[in-house]
């Protein structure tokens, strides 16, 4: 079975300075994999060097089986590679509507296939179709994150990252994030990537961790 | 005549103008954060260029779109060529390359058809229209109704549109577009190609008022910024902004004479610049 996402010998950082060396992992489809870390360890950086937002300085990301080269975020995104960042970066000048239509750009989804997918996003986050008219800045640090899950689902991804998904929220936010996550669990490749040990415990089939760039097994190895 | 109706006219016709190219401007900026000072060229290319395969026998019918598809491709090589390979470059640097832009370009049209000024025949034919003491011509009446269509048309396809919406995302945020599947440089490009056929539409139609030559495009350039400015950079006050401004700019003529222009404008737009930093802490966060 050809891996949904394959990291082989992956560097990256800021122009010459690398972040983190030589990373090289595997996440089968359906499977999720949680990176944790601490602050600066690098784990950012390597999921914006697989997203195509930064250069790769040495090594190769293939996903489900093909290369990505240097292929732009953009392209990557169209694959299905797609990455819910840091910070949710939601677009706090459009509206809640605005933000999930945009997902049509990536043009995975026909018509018909986009609005029963928005049906079903909707179905998941009712607080977002409450909200549909609000600007996104209006919306509060958790239905920011359902935000930014949802428009991701709308690129029909075969390989979701998500950056520090509870980063800011409230405990019971974080619920009902890990919920939405639970359901969407063997759909599509996950990469979890988190500060928040028992939520990854909860959540990811195997973990790793990352200190100062370089990742290792979890002491914990396989969670499931 | 009343001095104060064709005063108001000859501010509306100027306004549309500045209204076009304040609008393409703050297009251009919000998807690269580069004030663009070529944009007011895109204003001479089109001009000339008309007034080239005009003056050569060809219809207007013909020159027009020719002009205008002239601004918008000398606007997309300004992305292109000259901001795109150096993206990574402090945006100060960036605005030095379009000013590099603007001298070249100027030089290149004043050496291809010489200093003097250009014109063509006017698009609408007939007696002004006379009210109020005042003379509308019919190319006025033109140039105020499509300017004013156009800049409106822009800021709908910007609110209601699929292409639109994108152009906003990559506006606001250029990497969270580029992860939702937005070419985010295709996206630059066509702003700036809408920008420069903004620039060029407002030449076609007021240059047969006034002429053309080869450093009006400075000038342009300096109306368009003085009017985004005035609009705090936004898209749909850069209407207003720019008619506001064709209209102080025409009542100060009118008033207090033609050298009392541009200290009248300038001092309002430091007004402006002076109210809208009350508003900012250093830092650039708004006060509540």
């Amino acid at each position: 079975m050809t891996a949904a996402l394959a990291v082989q010998g992956l560097s990256g950082g800021y122009r010459s300075l690398a972040v983190f060396r030589e990373a090289s992992f595997a996440v089968e489809p359906g499977q999720t994999l949680g990176i944790l870390g601490p602050n600066g360890a690098g784990k950012s950086t390597l999921l914006k060097t697989i997203a195509g937002l930064l250069p790769t300085q040495a090594g190769s990301v293939l996903h489900d089986g093909v290369a990505m080269g240097g292929a732009r975020a953009h392209r990557r995104a169209r694959t299905g590679l797609v990455l819910v960042p840091e910070g949710r970066q939601i677009l706090a000048e459009l509206t809640v509507q605005e933000n999930l239509d945009l997902g049509r750009a990536a043009g995975r989804l026909g018509k018909p296939e986009f609005a029963a997918r928005s049906a079903e996003v909707l179905a998941i986050f009712p607080r977002l179709a409450e909200r549909r008219r609000q600007k996104g800045g209006a919306l509060s640090g958790g239905e920011q994150q359902m935000l930014a899950i949802a428009r991701a689902l709308l690129l029909d991804p075969t390989l979701l990252m998500l950056d520090e998904p509870t980063q800011g929220l409230a405990p019971i936010m974080i619920r009902q994030v890990l919920v939405a996550l639970q359901a969407l669990k063997g759909r599509f490749a996950m990469v979890v990537v988190e500060q928040n040990r028992a939520f990854l415990d909860t959540l990811a089939d195997v973990t790793l961790t990352m200190r100062n760039g370089r990742l290792a097994p979890d002491e914990k190895g396989t969670n499931q | 005549m009343n001095p104060l109706t064709q005063a108001l006219i000859s501010g509306a016709m100027s306004g549309a103008v500045y209204a076009l190219l304040a609008t393409g401007l703050v297009i251009a900026y919000h998807t690269s954060r580069v004030v663009n000072l070529a944009h007011g060229e895109s204003y001479a290319v089109a001009g000339m260029v008309t007034a080239a395969i005009s003056g050569v026998g060809f219809s207007l019918l013909l020159a027009i779109p020719a002009g205008i598809a002239a601004a918008m491709l000398f606007s997309f090589l300004v992305e292109r060529v000259l901001l795109r390979p150096r993206r990574d470059w402090p945006v100060s640097g960036l605005i030095l390359v379009t000013l590099a832009a603007a001298f070249l370009i100027r030089g290149v049209l004043g050496a291809a058809m010489g200093v003097d000024g250009f014109s063509f025949p006017r698009l609408f034919v007939g007696p002004p229209l006379r009210f109020a003491g005042g003379a509308l011509p019919l190319q006025g009446l033109g140039l105020v109704a499509i300017g004013l269509a156009a800049a409106l048309a822009v800021t709908l396809f910007l609110q209601r549109t699929q292409l639109g919406r994108q152009l906003r995302a990559a506006a606001e945020n250029p990497d969270a577009a580029e992860l939702m599947g937005i070419d985010v440089d295709r996206i630059r490009t066509l702003a700036f190609a809408l920008a420069g056929g903004l620039g060029g539409l407002g030449a076609v139609l007021l240059v047969p008022l006034v002429s053309v030559d080869f450093e009006s495009g400075l000038g342009m350039t300096l109306h368009g910024f003085i009017a985004a400015a005035l609009a705090g950079m936004s898209p749909s006050l850069a209407i207003v902004a720019g008619f506001g401004l064709g209209l102080a700019e025409a009542l100060a003529t009118t008033y207090f004479g033609a050298l009392a222009q541009d200290p009248i404008v300038f001092l309002l737009l430091i007004a402006v610049a002076l109210w809208q930093s009350r508003l900012i802490r250093f830092g650039g966060t708004a006060r509540a």
